[in-house]
């Protein structure tokens, strides 16, 4: 380009010289004449230089767009063409990407995303206290108490520090629209550690929230100010009871906003008048009562360790003005700020892990649709080789191929990133509630920025991957070889690629598959489990007194007009008192029998005060003897039932009926058992928890109701709390659930996880059939030649059909055994999510892999019965 | 040369050479003696400036250039006015005239034209 230049200043030059010296200059003078017409030489050489620089990078970039905008052209020209494979291939991916990104946002919204509006949420954190327990061991709690919260809040370390407490259960209103509701107990202090103001009115100050009682004030959640108030702005000022007693309405929160909870709070009171209404004085003065959590905010200047090893120091002073601790203990004990997210801190619970997994197996399928999706494109473009090499030989350079090959394949992924958004945004809101019930979604837009850029990010990869492999195998295309007319032997690598890639495909449904059945005998396990009563008939009744005092007399009454307007309702069939709910409520004791040694080794012993009529409503029968009747309740001696287990282990052989059982202390009278009931499970589902006594309940005592239905309990949960509430005095109610739904919170990790893994095993499979197919019969067209020759050569229609279904029989089967052998190896992980089934067990590997093979034949089957009935004659002469 | 006058000298050019294309396809030694003529060098025009004037002209695609042979069989690189090029010669040309005009009638008033 310079020379360029060069070439026609040094033109300009000589022609001008030329002219002066024909007017009658000398050489010289008109040199010196020329240049100083000219100017300067070197600037001008520059900006000529620099103009035309410019000029071809603009050039080059106009070409680009060009090449771009033909390349889209042709491709949607293409998709045209053939619209079902276009079709196939976006709805795969959809899927893939789909599932993704709904994934992405679950993970998203437990490991990664910080409470809304928290203000810098990496110096803020909950803070975690290690203390070490006798047998060696650390015990690490979030839950300190007011005290120490307030001396930790005095650590230097600190920037600002809040305290909270989300209480699920707490009684919200009065009279029929009583209720328990998410309510957050905080410091006055918590307000200013989060970037907002409030909707209405204001947030409660230090002065309200001072030891012992604080003010009787809140503030609304904006959600329960739109549904309870309708959004009345009038609202400030009014009276709600939160509790035993009523507060008053001051603010409400902005939306979108619940604190430190994932779910919806309705209220927020001040942490010391919540306080005071559950513990009274007590709890501001000991460190005994360990409830609230911290929230706090290191300051900027320090690192994290230096603000932990501060915190610990002053932890370790708090722990020392205490005199009951020793050094010893004091000295091992640490504090540290952790992450703000529950699910990241040493506390986490199970469905963090279980949304990880279910990512790890979304992108599975992902990966399952990219292998189709290139296995599809990679058999496209050898449809097409000769006509890419017929363009290779007219000049068309091969990056410049290689770019239009991967263009098609990102707009594919394009539209395929568009589609899944469609499948996150409609079918993610499904999963999200049934994955993570309870918790407040709609602080998180179902596409937010961050899904965006994820889906992005997916759209990229997914396009590379399905991209580069056809592209690349068709960037070593031999001219010659697809030239010449009938290049039909097709190319070793080409099949060795996509029988690869359909391994690899059958290989992951495998381990999909494996997953689901596991999890599904997993759940079929637990539903088939003895509970050892009819939880699906129960309805159970807790009445919640809520401050309102009275004597035992007035407290048996009234227990008495519960069970009998229950009674007399209709579809009730019979009512009974309980003090225990399995998995909910229960006491466990220790049983002393005369002439043995301690009772302790055998396991653990619940115990239950019942009324008459239990056995019956419960369902939990009687094997031997009799129930408890009415009679044994104000009856001279006392009786006792116990279960089978128990009869079992503590009278082996012996007639439990008649025997002599002491509760709780050896020097108890002995309490004579009169019947043997089935056995229930009371606190766990395994087998250690099936010892049950049972004993006499008197009126008096805080008993709860059982109800059994004659039809759905569902049906009658709302009228009989309507029923049962009129009876209650004053500020008290009633809670009334069926009894079912206390299982639903032990069975859903399984139900879940059987649910999950079966969705996107059925997913993989589809989508894996759907691949073999295409193969096959892309295959199969290929070598119609072939056929044509067998056929003439004698070959029968099942020959045929053998040889293709073969294939693709061949193909699944070292899938299989290399999916079954990953499966093997990642079942260790899964081992502890399962429940009565081993992660190796053959029986479901045995039912895969028949499945699978099934699929796969009738996927050859198809294309190979179609292959089979060709005309031989024409196939011949196919090309 | 002032940095004023040779901005507005720039835009001018710009035009010049349009004009000096408007017959057919020239070389830059031709166009430069053209306007020399024409103007009877009452502006002073530095040829360096007319060859940046050239580039920029083709960088904005209102010329395109080609490497052709002289009169006397030298290797020179030959300007052409586009379609863009024309459009935009036509416009200019009418903007100046209307300007120069404008202004030759302000210069050209008498007092009397101004008070009405």
């Amino acid at each position: 380009m310079e020379e360029e230049i060069e070439q026609e200043i040094g033109f300009h030059l000589d022609e001008e010289i030329r002219g002066l010296v024909s007017a009658g200059f000398t050489r010289e003078q008109a040199e010196g004449e020329a240049r100083k017409r000219f100017g300067s030489i070197t600037d001008t050489r520059e900006s000529l230089a620099r103009i035309d620089r410019e000029r071809r990078m603009q050039e080059r970039r106009a070409s680009k767009f060009q090449d771009l905008v033909q390349d889209v052209g042709y491709a949607f020209r293409g998709f045209r063409r053939q619209p079902g494979f276009a079709l196939m291939v976006i709805l795969t991916l959809g899927l893939g990407i789909g599932a993704n990104a709904t994934m992405f946002g679950v993970v998203d919204r437990l490991l990664m995303r910080p409470p809304a509006f928290l203000k810098h949420p990496d110096r803020s954190g909950r803070v975690y206290l290690r203390r070490p327990v006798p047998d060696g061991a650390e015990r690490i709690d979030n839950n300190i108490s007011y005290r120490r919260f307030q001396e930790l809040s005095a650590a230097r370390s600190f920037e600002a520090a809040a305290a909270f407490y989300d209480d699920q259960q707490h009684a919200v209103g009065s009279g029929e629209s009583a209720r328990r509701m998410d309510v957050s107990l905080v410091s006055a202090s918590f307000w200013p550690m989060f970037n907002i103001s409030p909707a209405l009115g204001r947030f409660f100050g230090e002065d309200e929230d001072r030891t012992p009682g604080g003010s009787p004030v809140v503030v609304l959640g904006y959600g329960f100010w739109q549904s309870e108030y309708a959004g009345d702005r009038g609202v400030i000022g009014k009276q709600l009871l939160v509790g035993p007693r009523p507060y008053t309405v001051i603010g409400v929160a902005p939306n979108g906003f619940n604190g430190m909870s994932a779910r919806r709070v309705a209220a927020y009171i001040p942490i010391t008048a919540g306080a005071h209404d559950e513990f009274g004085d007590r709890y501001f003065a000991t460190h005994n009562i360990s409830w609230l959590e911290m929230l706090a905010r290191r300051k900027p200047a320090m690192s994290a360790e230096a603000a932990d090893a501060g915190l610990t120091l002053t932890f370790q002073q708090s722990l020392d003005a205490q005199p009951e601790n020793r050094p010893e203990m004091i000295a091992r004990s640490r504090a540290e700020l952790t992450s703000a997210l529950y699910q990241r801190g040493p506390n986490r619970s199970n469905e963090a892990r279980v949304a990880v997994w279910l990512a790890g197996v979304a992108a599975i399928v992902l990966l399952i649709a990219c292998a189709n999706v290139a296995n599809l494109l990679l058999g496209r473009s050898l449809r097409r080789r000769r006509e890419i090499a017929v363009r290779i030989a007219l000049g068309a350079g091969r990056r410049r191929l290689l770019r239009q090959l991967l263009t098609e394949s990102s707009l594919l992924a394009l539209m395929g990133g568009a589609a899944g958004l469609l499948v996150a945004h409609f079918g993610g809101g499904v999963l999200q509630r049934a994955l993570l019930p309870g918790v407040d979604w709609s602080t998180v837009p179902l596409l937010d920025s961050r899904m965006l850029v994820f889906a992005a990010a997916m759209v990229v990869i997914t396009g590379l991957l399905t991209g580069l492999l056809p592209a690349w195998h068709a960037g070593r295309t031999d001219l010659t070889v697809s030239l010449k007319a009938g290049g039909r032997e097709g190319s070793r690598s080409r099949a060795r690629v996509q029988t690869g890639l359909l391994v690899a495909q059958a290989a992951m449904s495998v381990m999909l598959l494996v997953g689901a059945g596991l999890f599904l005998r997993s759940l079929r396990n637990v539903h088939s489990i003895d509970l050892g009563y009819d939880p699906f008939r129960l309805i159970v009744v807790q009445p919640i007194m809520r401050g309102e005092r009275l004597t035992p007399s007035e407290r048996g009454a009234l227990t008495q007009r519960l069970l009998d307007r229950a009674r007399t309702t209709p579809g009730v069939e019979k009512a009974t008192l309980t003090f225990g709910v399995p998995f909910w409520r229960s006491n466990t004791i220790d049983l002393f029998v005369p002439g043995r040694d301690s009772l302790t080794g055998l396991g653990t012993f619940y115990q239950n005060l019942v009324a008459e009529d239990y056995f019956e409503a419960t369902g939990t029968t009687i094997r031997q003897g009799r129930p408890l009747t009415l009679s044994d309740r104000s009856g001279p001696s006392r009786v006792a039932v116990v279960s089978e287990t128990l009869a079992e282990k503590i009278w082996p052989g012996q007639d439990p009926i008649g025997q002599c059982v002491k509760i709780n202390a050896d020097t108890m009278p002995c309490a004579s058992v009169v019947g043997v009931a089935r056995d229930v499970r009371w606190g766990s589902l395994g087998d250690n928890d099936r010892m049950q006594i049972y004993g006499p309940m008197n009126l008096e005592d805080s008993g709860w109701l059982f109800i059994r239905t004659t039809g759905k309990p569902a049906l009658l949960v709302e009228p009989l709390r309507r029923e049962l509430q009129r009876l209650m005095p004053g500020a008290a109610y009633v809670n009334v659930l069926g009894v079912s739904s206390t299982l639903d919170f032990v069975l859903r990790p399984w139900r879940l996880g059987a649910t999950m893994f079966t969705l996107f095993g059925v997913l993989a499979l589809v989508v894996a059939a759907v691949g073999l197919y295409g193969v096959i019969a892309y295959s199969v067209t290929q070598r119609t030649h072939e056929m044509g020759v067998r056929a003439a050569l004698g070959a029968k229609r099942g020959d045929l059909l053998r040889l293709v279904v073969g294939e693709g029989i061949r193909i699944t089967v070292i899938g299989i055994v290399l999916g079954a052998a990953a499966s093997l190896a990642a079942g260790k992980f899964l081992a502890s999510l399962l429940f009565g089934v081993s992660a190796s067990d053959p029986g479901t590997f045995i039912l895969v892999a028949v499945v699978l093979l099934g699929v796969a034949g009738l996927a050859s089957l198809i294309p190979a019965w179609r292959a089979a009935r060709a005309d031989p004659t024409s196939a011949l002469r196919a090309d | 040369m002032p940095r004023a006058e040779l901005d507005l000298l720039q835009g001018t050019l710009d035009v010049l050479v349009l004009k000096a294309l408007s017959w057919g396809p020239r070389h830059g030694h031709a166009v430069a003696s053209w306007i020399r003529a024409t103007t009877e060098d009452d502006l002073n025009i530095e040829d360096g400036a007319l060859y940046t004037a050239l580039h920029r002209l083709e960088k904005r695609g209102l010329i395109e250039a080609e490497w052709g042979l002289s009169d006397n069989n030298r290797k020179a690189k030959y300007y052409e006015l586009t379609d863009h090029g024309r459009r935009e010669l036509r416009q200019e040309a009418d903007r100046w005239s209307r300007y120069a005009g404008a202004v030759f009638k302000v210069l050209r008033a008498t007092r009397t034209a101004a008070a009405r």
